[in-house]
């Protein structure tokens, strides 16, 4: 008995602020799965400033991550080797050139 | 998945990033029948979105721009399949993951080895947070250092985090592209954003000692 209410004690010692019902090692272990709508209602953080912080801060990583622009150019020679990976796949037929507008149309593709 | 299936429809949260570009349509009508100049605008519309997707999941420049250019030429032999059910540009970005995703798998490296990225063990989980900490996040970081430190992330973190919070992937969607369960992707996004935080946090320290 002694035993167990020092156990509990040492639970919530862990949980600065926080609701002896679950310790912030618990909620933490759970977070993933309690990620979205809903978790700020968690009972654990009515109390536990830490978990609040810690939760405001992923959330933070994540709306950075969604104005992530596609910044990233590729160089000219992507574009050079495309175009004679599709002539190489699609040669034009019967050993002629390719029509003024470019590649073979579409009914004429393979792959 | 392989790259040769078509790309599946996709979630109405991946469409809010994808709206109609002027012009785009009637480039895909001419491309289809074959007009290089309409498909050149396109890839002069797209490169640069699937280029950052693609450097974004592999963080390797050779690697990203072949993958590109794999891509696209995946385009060119599939526009012709593109009924507009949804947006080009979802529809293309779908099927360059799955270019991305199959390249992984066929060089059968760490990071498509859903054991290894989905289960990591203990020390590559995601560490608690229930000791101090002096400096907040919150308002302190900026696009480059979030890229830079994504760069950082182990590749199965960076897969999953790349395609939900960068991508706008819903982790149904991500669950069916790497054949694991929803909880798994869920998992992952999590460990990826500790990881992160833990990355940032040590920027922090250094810019501030």
């Amino acid at each position: 008995m002694m035993i167990q209410m020092r156990d509990q004690m040492e639970k919530s010692q862990q949980a600065p602020g926080g609701s002896p019902a679950m310790t912030c090692e618990e909620f933490q272990d759970q977070l993933s799965g309690l990620m979205g709508s809903g978790i700020r209602e968690h009972e654990h953080l009515r109390s536990c400033l830490r978990c609040n912080a810690l939760l405001d801060e992923l959330e933070y990583i994540s709306e950075i991550a969604k104005g992530l622009l596609p910044t990233h150019e590729p160089s000219d020679k992507v574009w050079d080797k495309l175009v004679e990976s599709i002539h190489q796949a699609d040669p034009p037929a019967h050993g002629g050139e390719y029509p003024p507008n470019g590649f073979p149309p579409q009914s004429k593709r393979g792959g | 998945m392989s790259a040769t299936q078509t790309p599946p429809k996709p979630s109405n949260s991946h469409m809010r990033r994808n709206p109609p570009i002027p012009g785009e349509a009637e480039a895909i009508l001419a491309a289809q029948a074959g007009d290089a100049k309409s498909f050149e605008f396109l890839y002069a519309l797209h490169k640069r979105r699937v280029y950052s997707l693609c450097l974004r999941m592999l963080s390797n420049v050779a690697e990203a721009e072949d993958l590109t250019q794999e891509a696209f030429l995946q385009l060119y032999r599939k526009i012709g399949t593109f009924r507009g059910d949804s947006a080009f540009s979802t529809w293309l970005h779908r099927l360059a993951v799955n270019v991305v995703l199959m390249h992984l798998r066929k060089k059968g490296l760490p990071q498509v080895s859903l054991e290894e990225t989905l289960e990591p063990s203990h020390e590559d989980g995601p560490r608690r947070d229930i000791g101090a900490r002096d400096l907040t996040l919150s308002g302190s970081i900026d696009r480059v250092t979030l890229e830079r430190a994504v760069e950082n992330l182990p590749p199965g973190y960076r897969l999953v985090f790349v395609l939900h919070d960068v991508e706008g992937y819903e982790h149904n969607e991500i669950a069916g592209m790497l054949d694991c369960s929803i909880g798994n992707s869920k998992s992952q996004l999590h460990k990826a954003r500790m990881k992160l935080r833990d990355l940032l946090h040590s920027g922090q320290r250094k810019e501030v000692a």
